[in-house]
């Protein structure tokens, strides 16, 4: 078990060694370069106080500058030394934070925008010393040698800024949209930092960045998006690279900062309008009489008066239209079921992210008519005679009884028939009157909107004459055939 | 005996046929005579006269029947007075019969004409079965001439009392046997249209 343990601490030792390894490593040498006009740096540490002139180092190279990160330790010119471009704080024996404190200020000091000079170079240099040392005072002083003085206070608090902005990202990140498809959402950042940022290129979403603003359009398909958002360096085209010595100062050139990634989720979602239809007398998805609800269709409007779809109402006696962007909306009955009357009003719906299915219950009145019928008999003193308690059966096409009627004391009755095919079946009648045959009545568009019947009961004589002249000549033919067979009797005799 | 009683029966029997005869021929004299009483009083009713001072002076000297109103039926070549419905003569037997129940032309409500159809001498409607809708019935009442327009045909069963369904308030019925159904009745609705 032991054996164990120290095997599995010599290769992690091994593989921590192979770590540094595997840093990629850079070879060069350094130059103390041109002064800096007027500018001297002094540092106070336990009592002791150390100063310097202003001035440039290089790396030989390419007079690239370079920061030192050894403060006040002398820099070895013209001697190589090993550079390295990853495991900064392991290097440098310092923490993460710190380290990344340092190479920002070395970014966003001098050479950065408008940091272009002199001055810029000692600002971030004695920036990066405060950073490194905590317990150090680092000040400028008049002279070399000379009294402390405040200088650069507000370039100072500007590489400041820069710095602890630095990972401050857009203030509309890491949150999920809801937004319509084909509509275009604008996201504002408050952090107002959208402008170091670029857009990754989405094909399901077209995104854009304009000043603080980031703005987003969707297209037609409904989709879960991420955005991403990248911070990155475009200056330099190499990461930092730290050059350690053992004896002299360590020493960093400027690079590239990591870039920063932000997201954000966007869900293009569409809506619904669904319809349920109802009948409007009596609530329900049941039609009257021979009507259907089934096969209305209404049209859907948006807010621009444009077409954009239609509903048509199935056996369910619902119907929907689908994919629809949020926003407002118009709907109107285009045409009705059979039977049924169209609706004239127009319904306003709003789709948005919190109703994205618009439930719409509408209702159609079925096309219905009114019959009168009117009952009487002729009475033999010539008085129109109002027949009344006279009772109808009212049969529908299917061979049921819709209602019963009866005549009132007017020999009147009155009722609605909703559209349909209808027989009336007289059922009592008054004593030496026959009842009226069944007749039909149709309820449909073109029927008028009171239907009157008269049923006028009479008594008519027999209408049927046989000739007399007929039978004049009946008894003519009957006396000559007997005339004949006498004749003819005697003519034999004889 | 036997003789004698032949020779009667063929006596009789002569007689009987010349009797018949002679009925025939006075049966349709009076016939004629009444049709001529007729149509100079349809005429009257009508106000057809013309100026002929001799027609005007036929027409004063003959007798004439007051009738009610008068039925045009062009399409069959009918034209027969109507008595008032009070008159006995006001009977299906005699002529073209006005039924209890009917108004006056100008009156709103129905008109009930009935005749005979058959082999009869009074068998007026027997070729009412030959109109059809769209044909045109005139009725002169009161020096009006109202015109009529057949709309519907249609069969009731024969019954003491019958009962015709209308969507119309006034009606003009005209009422006979069917030929086709003997138990049926032929009833053809007409409205007014003028």
């Amino acid at each position: 078990m032991k054996k164990l343990i120290l095997l599995l601490m010599i290769l992690s030792l091994f593989m921590g060694l192979k770590t540094d390894v595997f840093a990629k490593s850079y070879t060069d040498k350094f130059v103390v370069s041109e002064d800096i006009d007027n500018l001297y740096y002094a540092k106070t540490k336990n009592g002791s106080t150390s100063y310097r002139q202003a001035r440039f180092m290089r790396r030989s190279s390419d007079k690239k500058i370079i920061y030192c990160i050894e403060p006040f330790v002398n820099l070895a010119e013209n001697t190589n030394y090993t550079g390295y471009d990853a495991n900064y704080e392991k290097l440098l024996s310092m923490s993460k934070a710190k380290w990344k404190r340092i190479s920002l200020l070395a970014y966003y000091g001098y050479g950065y925008k408008n940091h272009t000079a002199d001055k810029w170079y000692s600002i971030t240099q004695i920036m990066i010393w405060k950073t490194i040392d905590t317990k150090a005072d680092f000040y400028w002083t008049d002279t070399f040698k000379g009294k402390k003085v405040t200088k650069f206070e507000k370039e100072m608090q500007e590489l400041d800024n820069l710095v602890n902005n630095h990972d401050v990202q857009p203030s509309f990140i890491n949150k999920t949209y809801d937004m319509s498809i084909t509509s275009s959402l604008t996201l504002v950042d408050e952090n107002n930092v959208l402008k170091d940022y670029e857009v990754v290129k989405n094909d399901d979403i077209d995104v854009v960045i304009s000043d603080n603003k980031l703005l987003i359009n969707s297209h037609e398909n409904k989709e879960d998006i991420d955005i991403k958002l990248l911070k990155k360096d475009t200056t330099y085209n190499s990461v930092p690279i730290v050059y350690i010595s053992d004896t002299y100062q360590n020493v960093l050139t400027v690079g590239s900062y990591d870039t920063i990634t932000s997201n954000l989720n966007v869900i293009v979602d569409s809506g619904e309008i669904k319809i349920i239809k109802l009948d409007q007398d009596n609530n329900s998805t049941v039609p009257r009489g021979e009507g259907s609800l089934i096969g209305a269709i209404y049209e859907v409007f948006d807010e621009g008066g444009n077409l954009v779809g239609e509903i048509e109402i199935s056996e369910d006696n619902t119907g929907s239209l689908s994919n629809l962007k949020y926003g407002k909306y118009k709907i109107k009955e285009k045409s009705s079921g059979k039977g049924y009357e169209v609706d004239d009003e127009t319904y306003d719906v709003t789709i948005d992210s919190d109703n994205k299915v618009v439930e719409i219950v509408l209702n159609n009145k079925v096309i219905e008519k009114k019959v009168k019928l009117h009952k009487f008999f002729e009475s033999e003193n010539d008085k129109k005679i109002v027949e009344k308690n006279i009772t109808f059966q009212i049969i529908d096409s299917r061979g049921e009884i819709y209602q019963e009627v009866t005549t009132d004391e007017y020999g009147t009755v009155e009722f609605d028939l909703p559209y349909g095919s209808y027989t009336l079946h007289q059922v009592n009648t008054t004593d030496g009157y026959a009842k009226v045959d069944d007749f039909k009545i149709t309820i449909d568009e073109k029927s008028p909107n009171l239907i009157e019947y008269y049923l006028n009961d009479l008594k008519v004589p027999d209408t049927y004459q046989h000739s007399t002249n007929d039978i004049a000549f009946d008894l003519i033919m009957t006396s000559i055939a007997l005339l004949g067979c006498i004749l003819m009797y005697v003519k034999k005799c004889h | 005996m036997l003789k004698n009683v032949i020779r009667v029966a063929i006596v009789v029997l002569a007689a009987l046929i010349l009797l018949q005869l002679l009925n025939i021929f006075i049966i349709r004299y009076r016939d004629e005579q009444q049709r001529l009483i007729e149509e100079k009083s349809i005429i009257y009713e009508v106000k057809e006269i013309d100026d002929t001072p001799n027609l005007k002076k036929e027409v004063s000297k003959s007798p004439i029947i007051n009738y009610e109103l008068v039925l045009e039926l062009p399409k069959i070549n009918l034209k027969k007075g109507i008595l008032s419905i009070d008159d006995p003569d006001n009977n299906i037997d005699k002529n073209v019969t006005i039924l209890k129940g009917s108004v006056h032309p100008d009156e709103e409500g129905n008109i009930y004409i009935a005749a005979h159809s058959g082999t009869g001498k009074q068998s007026y409607f027997n070729d009412l079965v030959k109109m059809q809708e769209s044909d045109l019935a005139y009725l002169y009442y009161q020096n009006n001439k109202y015109v009529y327009e057949v709309y519907d045909i249609v069969e009731i069963a024969k019954n003491d009392g019958i009962s015709i369904l209308t969507d119309r308030r006034s009606n003009l019925f005209l009422i006979t046997c069917s030929q086709k159904h003997k138990d049926k009745y032929l009833i053809l609705m007409l409205s007014r249209k003028s």
